[in-house]
């Protein structure tokens, strides 16, 4: 009793001094309580309020099935002001919980302030926020850095769908609910709530409480609906962090190593972008896109660079440039498969750039190059012995340069198409011994 | 917002100071009118300011002559010469009924280091913005009709020197009567004040009960 009367006192200060809007939540949190004790404290002081005369104004949690529309029931959880609450109940096939959100001296113009009032208390306490409330699962553990964008997706549809198939009571109801014996399995968990509920609930006027139930036709509560009211009312902060889910899934698919995928994964969302197939996700695909081409390429880049130079040790038998790797020369958005063809035609001429600047800028510039040469010499033994050595030969940059270059982009820009295509010309070319094989099927 | 304040210099953490100054009252100045209901509420869009949800007007007009307020006033501030801003709702006959004033002091640079992450001043301009919100509950409401302007506080010298420059960008600010400044009868209702390292203000609301009985 003394420390209920000490917390009404309180909480008159806090609205009538202060002129403050003490949330349920504000008020568990800073007075360490229980919700559903704050919950109470709120309505029993909007009670005496109205009975002095002084007004305060109070919004409310509503939630309960709504009247079908198409067809279609469907759940609600909305934060109405005390003036919408009976229009709003009304609206209602059958009302589920009902319990005071928040009380303030005066009424609220729209929902901001709400938000705003225990905005950074939930921000302090974020992860022991589930301290005084009823939902709980032992097993969840915060998650590291690394895993945590994955998860949150999963851990949003656990919340809502533990939210739908769990209730709890408050005191009100655990003296008149007939429903609590229909819920027999989480009986057990209310029980232990009911009577934290009916000590507290003893303290206080319990015919008050009669009375009030029965106007308000409690049944159960949900307390999962803190969350879900949150969602009602930041509907565009779920929104947002659906994009921010959007994109952490892709910049978790990015850390996968695999260049092939990557660009298959691209090569897919490029192609659809340019078809403007996604109307729905137009606006947040084609942020993703650009911010993923825009990660990626650099990715791309040296994933491209590796790649080239791969193919370039690979082909021995041709001659080598031995350049210093290639930034600008590959050019970043080229991994869609209709401007392939375009790659090693904008890469030849770039590269015949690169060295043709060099020659313009004058003859200081030399470059070296590794050749496979035949050389000849004398064995140990006497023997004339001819042997493919790797020479390297610095040559002045001279008009012999150009000739040759041109040469090489030529040979190189083969290899640069991807390795696919690499693979299938051995094939094709083994193909002209499998002619037979072909005519067989054509008689057919 | 979040920069890494490293050992500053002085003249950067006042540029952060200004800029964060004029970000803060453009806010402010949108959530006085969407509060005091000086725009019907249809005009006001909601968007997103210090991770919470603001009222913002959308009418483009009104925005044009806010960011020009905003811009002179910055241009004040940046000589440290600026004292007071006030949005000033006045009646038909242009009598003041309200005033929200913003007073502004020098800020004491020594802390930056205690709040590097910009993350205790983005709590104080929060409150800033809850504590307007909650000030219509607190304040006698508004007849119909009202107009509103803003004031600024400042020294001659600064006045000067930004006359010539706001007479080309035709945005001139005029020195504002006796008639429109002075509020008989005027009671204070205080709203907040912040000493952060890089902003040290506080914030009021002079009204005045005679003028809004008539």
């Amino acid at each position: 009793m003394a420390t209920d009367s000490m917390y009404l006192e309180n909480l008159e200060e806090y609205v009538n001094d202060e002129g403050k809007i003490v949330t349920y939540k504000w008020l568990s949190l800073n007075l360490h309580v229980h919700v559903n004790e704050a919950k109470q404290m709120l309505y029993t002081f909007v009670e005496e309020q109205k009975k002095r005369k002084i007004h305060v104004a109070a919004t409310y949690f509503v939630s309960g099935m709504c009247k079908s529309v198409d067809g279609c029931q469907t759940y609600t959880c909305t934060v109405i002001p005390e003036e919408e609450l009976e229009t709003f109940k009304n609206s209602l096939t059958t009302v589920h919980s009902i319990h005071v959100y928040s009380v303030q001296k005066a009424g609220l113009k729209d929902s901001n302030s709400l938000y705003l009032a225990d905005y950074d208390c939930v921000k302090e306490n974020l992860f022991e926020i589930h301290k005084y409330r009823s939902i709980k699962y032992g097993k969840a553990q915060p998650s590291s850095e690394a895993k945590r964008p994955p998860i949150k997706t999963a851990q949003e549809e656990t919340k809502v769908s533990g939210t739908s198939s769990a209730a709890s009571t408050n005191g009100h109801s655990s003296s008149n609910t007939k429903k609590d014996a229909k819920k027999g399995g989480i009986a057990g968990m209310f029980a232990n709530a009911a009577t934290k509920k009916a000590d507290a609930s003893k303290k206080a006027d319990a015919s008050k409480k009669a009375d009030a139930s029965k106007e308000q036709e409690i049944k159960a509560e949900i307390n999962g609906t803190t969350t879900a009211g949150k969602a009602d009312k930041n509907n565009r902060k779920d929104a947002k962090k659906g994009v921010a889910n959007f994109f952490a899934n892709h910049t978790g698919k990015k850390a996968a190593p695999k260049t092939m995928e990557v660009k298959k994964e691209e090569n897919e969302k490029e192609a659809e972008k340019k078809k403007d197939t996604k109307p729905k996700q137009n606006g947040k695909g084609k942020r993703s896109k650009q911010a993923r081409n825009g990660d990626s390429d650099e990715e791309g880049n040296k994933k491209k660079r590796r790649r080239i130079r791969i193919e370039m040790s690979e082909s021995s038998e041709e001659e080598m440039d031995y350049e210093s790797p290639v930034p600008s020369p590959v050019p970043s958005p080229t991994r869609e498969p209709s401007p392939v063809p375009d790659t090693p035609e904008k890469e030849s001429p770039k590269k015949q750039e690169v060295p043709v600047k060099p020659s313009q800028n004058g003859e200081k510039h030399r470059k070296r190059r590794r050749k496979l040469v035949p050389k000849t010499f004398m064995d140990e033994d006497g023997y004339m012995v001819t042997e493919k050595v790797w020479e390297s030969e610095s040559t002045d940059a001279s008009d012999a340069e150009p000739p040759p270059v041109k040469e090489t982009p030529k040979p190189s820009s083969p290899q640069k198409k991807k390795a696919s295509p690499k693979k299938k010309s051995p094939p094709s070319t083994g193909s002209k011994k499998q002619t037979s094989l072909s005519s067989f099927f054509t008689k057919k | 917002m979040i920069k890494e304040l490293n050992g500053m210099a002085e003249s950067e953490a006042t540029q952060i100071g200004l800029d964060i100054f004029s970000e803060f009252l453009e806010v402010a100045i949108h959530s006085i009118l969407y509060n005091r209901e000086l725009y019907p509420a249809g005009v006001f869009e909601r968007r997103k300011k210090y991770n919470v949800p603001v009222q913002i007007c959308v009418h483009p007009e009104v925005n044009q002559y806010i960011t020009q307020v905003v811009n002179g006033i910055s241009e004040f501030n940046s000589s440290n010469q600026l004292e007071k801003v006030a949005l000033v709702v006045c009646n038909k006959e242009l009598q003041p009924l309200e005033k929200f004033i913003l007073e502004i002091n020098k800020p004491d640079m020594a802390q930056t280091q205690t709040d590097r992450y910009l993350y205790q001043l983005e709590q104080s301009l929060r409150s800033f913005l809850l504590k307007i919100n909650m000030a219509d509950s607190l304040l006698t409401p508004l007849p119909a009709d009202c107009t509103w302007t803003v004031h600024a506080t400042t020294s001659e010298s600064a006045a000067a020197k930004r006359f010539d420059t706001n007479l080309e960008n035709n945005f001139p600010w005029l020195e504002a009567s006796e008639k429109e400044t002075t509020m008989d009868n005027a009671s204070i209702l205080p709203l907040k004040s912040t000493t952060s390292p890089y902003i040290n203000m506080q914030m009021y609301v002079e009204e005045s009960k005679e003028c809004k009985d008539s």
